[in-house]
């Protein structure tokens, strides 16, 4: 065991961590309260090399491995205060741009994968459904029939990730009803094909800062070559590839936003005078700190670990669902505990602290909820 | 990064299990029932390298190292918790400290035989009146008549009932009254003025002896100090660090105990015409044990890495650890907070998920549950080690 960073992930990490601060943090408070997407930003995070970390070189991108990618997107969301922001690079370079970067074909990953590394493309993921979430394969309704050449998909998918700014969407769909989870398969669609359609906007409680939308099939037309994989592969290949990156990655966030609460917490309790002296001193205030501290370091180990285990070419399913579990129920914790430090302006907008803790409540839901997660936990104990 | 065991890693664990599986385990039982540990448990795990894993090759050790000490320090506790605490509270909370701070003299007095497991030996700080409060301590070694004479009194002491030797805090003063503050002596227990209450009836961890030690006008002399007058506080604050260390793995051995029996019983048992497993409730609480298992054992690992990294190193420079500061005392507090929270909860999962069995000191389970309880209390409370997590933070944010 040896758990010392190296250098150049160490150096990468701070000047994410700087960008973010600079470039995202100030706007955030506005983009939150106002729910406006702002391109810019996505094109100085696209020059900054972060919307195409994780893809080959070959194809545009930085071909950093899991572990490089967490710790990005940590930083990124440790600098920005920006959860849903931190949200929608996840959406895009993870969970919508690995499933081909790992399992597309050289047509595909030619033509898809520079302008998703570049940002010229945004993507997502379209699995879950109005009626079909925790039992995902089960209850899947989307329909692809094959006709000739193409697909004909029919179906909606739900709470989609960049849905009303996406350029590209991986998206799950029934081939073989009689087979259940081994009767979905996997198809790159874009949004100029007939029949895909873009719902309204949905409102969020958190992570207002990122676009969530239905994501609608009305005979659309997808082309056979955009499937990803062999017809009726798609759970367990596609799915099982991405989202041990997505259980990785996408919960490091939440890691960098830990770590955001607890400085502000911990600065707050120093300055904030009651009683006669500053409330870091009660041991009321320090037992949270502590607590919070203690998750937080268990957290980022438990993501590094699975982060190492998926870089060392191992499948790591154990270890991402339990990073994932501990590190989003963590970040609850924490976002309660240094809520409650910040008194009266956790409940105030001005503060990042609102808007973590409003952020930190998707983590246990979106990716596979708590409940799931302990289920895989559980049938491997 | 890399969280894997090298090969060589895990030939010494399968090693040292095999070992804990024939000489240790099977004894446990006994031990608690009885109140005693064999003193050929002492020299078995002499034997076996277990006991001079942190000692220097010049002294008889193999100096490998923290982290493999926890390696080995987990599986111990995973097959008996009060052997853990009694050849710990010898080799580690007197011998270690006297390794780094003792004179030659001293060295060569009590190592050779503590190590060896012939001596047994004992650290004594808390008092009936100074626990997590150690500046209250009221021992005191006074110069009477050119004589330096310890009065007082330690309580809680493990191993105390059956130490040949102890290390004692106490305060320094001159004839004159004037003070050098709290200072560590090494005596032997047969030095006259000394004499040891009985052992002491606990909740868990019969099998390792707890008790009094009291000292009457027990001279001892200038050659006794460890390290220097009035340093005491400092040495025994360095040897918290590993104590809380040895804590966090003592807490990671005992949930994958809880694990193991909870696992096999979970399945054999069956209700409602399924084994228990099946059930949802049953199984989130054995996902919630094995989550808090993992991420105890991460930071426990860490932790110790850390320790072999940064503990030797000049103490004056500020070391930096993936960005942020290098705080031992913090990081080995965290760690004891974190795995004895978790252990007592993981226990208690184990003993609700075997039920009425759970309840029953046939099981296993029962006396982690009763065991385990002493990982909030001893070496220094939970409340003490969140203390010390917060001041950290206070100080690391400008």
């Amino acid at each position: 065991m040896e758990f010392r960073l190296s250098d150049e992930v160490l150096q990468f990490k701070e000047s994410v961590k700087e960008f973010a601060k600079n470039e995202i943090r100030p706007s955030a408070e506005e983009r939150d309260l106002s729910g406006e997407w702002d391109w810019n930003l996505w094109k100085k995070m696209g020059a900054m090399g972060l919307l195409g970390l994780s893809v080959p070189e070959e194809f545009g991108g930085s071909g950093a491995n899991c572990l490089m990618t967490s710790v990005a997107h940590e930083a990124f969301a440790e600098g920005s205060a920006d959860g849903g922001l931190t949200l929608a690079l996840g959406a895009h370079a993870i969970i919508g741009t690995m499933p081909i970067a790992l399992l597309g074909t050289d047509y595909q990953k030619k033509k898809y994968l520079p302008k998703l590394a570049t940002g010229e493309y945004t993507s997502g993921l379209g699995l879950t459904e109005p009626g079909s979430g925790s039992d995902a394969a089960g209850s899947m309704e989307t329909r692809a029939v094959k006709k000739g050449d193409k697909y004909i998909i029919n179906g909606s998918k739900m709470y989609i990730t960049n849905g009303p700014i996406g350029d590209l969407f991986v998206v799950m769909a029934v081939t073989d009803k009689s087979k259940g989870a081994m009767g979905v398969s996997v198809f790159i669609v874009e949004k100029n094909f007939p029949g895909f359609k873009v719902g309204k906007k949905l409102q969020k409680m958190g992570m207002r800062t990122s676009q969530t939308s239905e994501l609608i099939f009305e005979d659309m037309e997808v082309p056979e070559e955009n499937r990803i994989e062999k017809e009726n592969s798609g759970f367990a290949r596609v799915g099982r590839a991405t989202l041990e990156w997505e259980r990785t990655v996408l919960v490091a966030a939440s890691i960098g936003s830990m770590q955001l609460m607890i400085d502000e917490g911990v600065r707050y309790a120093k300055q904030r005078v009651q009683f006669g002296e500053p409330i870091i001193r009660f041991q009321a205030i320090q037992d949270k700190i502590a607590r919070s501290k203690m998750k937080l370091d268990a957290a980022r180990l438990l993501i590094y670990k699975s982060a190492t285990k998926k870089d060392l070419g191992l499948s790591a399913p154990i270890e991402s669902s339990i990073a994932k579990l501990y590190a989003t129920e963590a970040a609850n914790e924490v976002a309660y505990d240094m809520g409650q430090v910040h008194g009266g302006y956790c409940y105030i907008h001005e503060y990042p602290i609102e808007r973590a803790y409003r952020d930190a409540r998707l983590g246990t839901i979106g990716g596979g909820t708590s409940e799931i997660m302990r289920s895989i936990i559980a049938a491997n104990t | 990064m890399n969280f894997e065991y090298t090969e060589d890693d895990k030939k010494f664990i399968e090693e040292f299990r095999r070992f804990c599986d024939k000489e240790i385990g099977p004894f446990a039982e006994e031990i608690d029932e009885k109140g005693e540990i064999p003193r050929s448990h002492f020299k078995k795990l002499a034997d076996m390298g277990y006991t001079g894993m942190l000692v220097p090759e010049e002294f008889g050790g193999t100096n490998l190292g923290y982290l493999k000490t926890v390696y080995a320090q987990e599986i111990l506790a995973e097959y008996c918790g009060a052997t853990f605490f009694s050849v710990g509270a010898s080799c580690g909370l007197m011998g270690l400290p006297l390794l780094e701070f003792g004179t030659k003299e001293q060295i060569q007095k009590y190592i050779p035989s503590l190590m060896s497991g012939e001596k047994i030996g004992c650290l004594g700080v808390t008092e009936p009146d100074a626990g997590s409060d150690v500046a209250n301590i009221k021992s005191v070694v006074r110069r009477k008549n050119g004589k330096l004479l310890l009065n007082g009194q330690k309580t809680y002491i493990t191993n105390a009932p059956i130490a040949d030797f102890a290390t004692i805090l106490a305060d320094y003063q001159e004839e004159d009254g004037k003070s050098y503050g709290l200072t560590a002596f090494l005596i032997e227990t047969n030095r006259k003025g000394v004499s040891k209450g009985k052992p002491m009836k606990k909740m868990g961890l019969k099998g390792s002896p707890t008790g009094e030690l009291f000292f009457e006008d027990v001279e001892v002399y200038d050659s006794d100090i460890l390290g220097r007058k009035g340093r005491g506080f400092m040495i025994i604050m360095d040897a918290f660090n590993r104590e809380r260390l040895s804590l966090g793995a003592y807490c990671v051995g005992t949930m994958a105990a809880c694990l193991a029996e909870t696992r096999k019983f979970s399945r054999s048992r069956k209700t409602f015409g399924r084994p228990i497993y099946k059930h949802q409730s049953v199984a989130f609480m054995l996902a919630d044990m094995l989550i808090k298992y993992e991420a105890s054992r991460v930071l426990l690992h860490e932790t110790a890495w850390m320790m072999d990294e940064y503990s030797s190193k000049k103490k004056s420079v500020k070391h930096i650890h993936n960005g942020y500061p290098v705080d031992l005392t913090s990081r080995t507090a965290e760690l004891k907070l974190m795995a004895s929270t978790y252990a007592r909860e993981v226990c208690n999962n184990a003993v609700q998920i075997h039920g009425g069995a759970g309840y029953m000191e046939e099981y296993k389970v029962a006396r982690l549950y009763r065991d385990i309880k002493i990982g909030e209390i001893g070496g220094g409370t939970s409340e003490i080690q969140k203390q010390i997590v917060a001041h950290s933070e206070a100080k690391r944010i400008k």
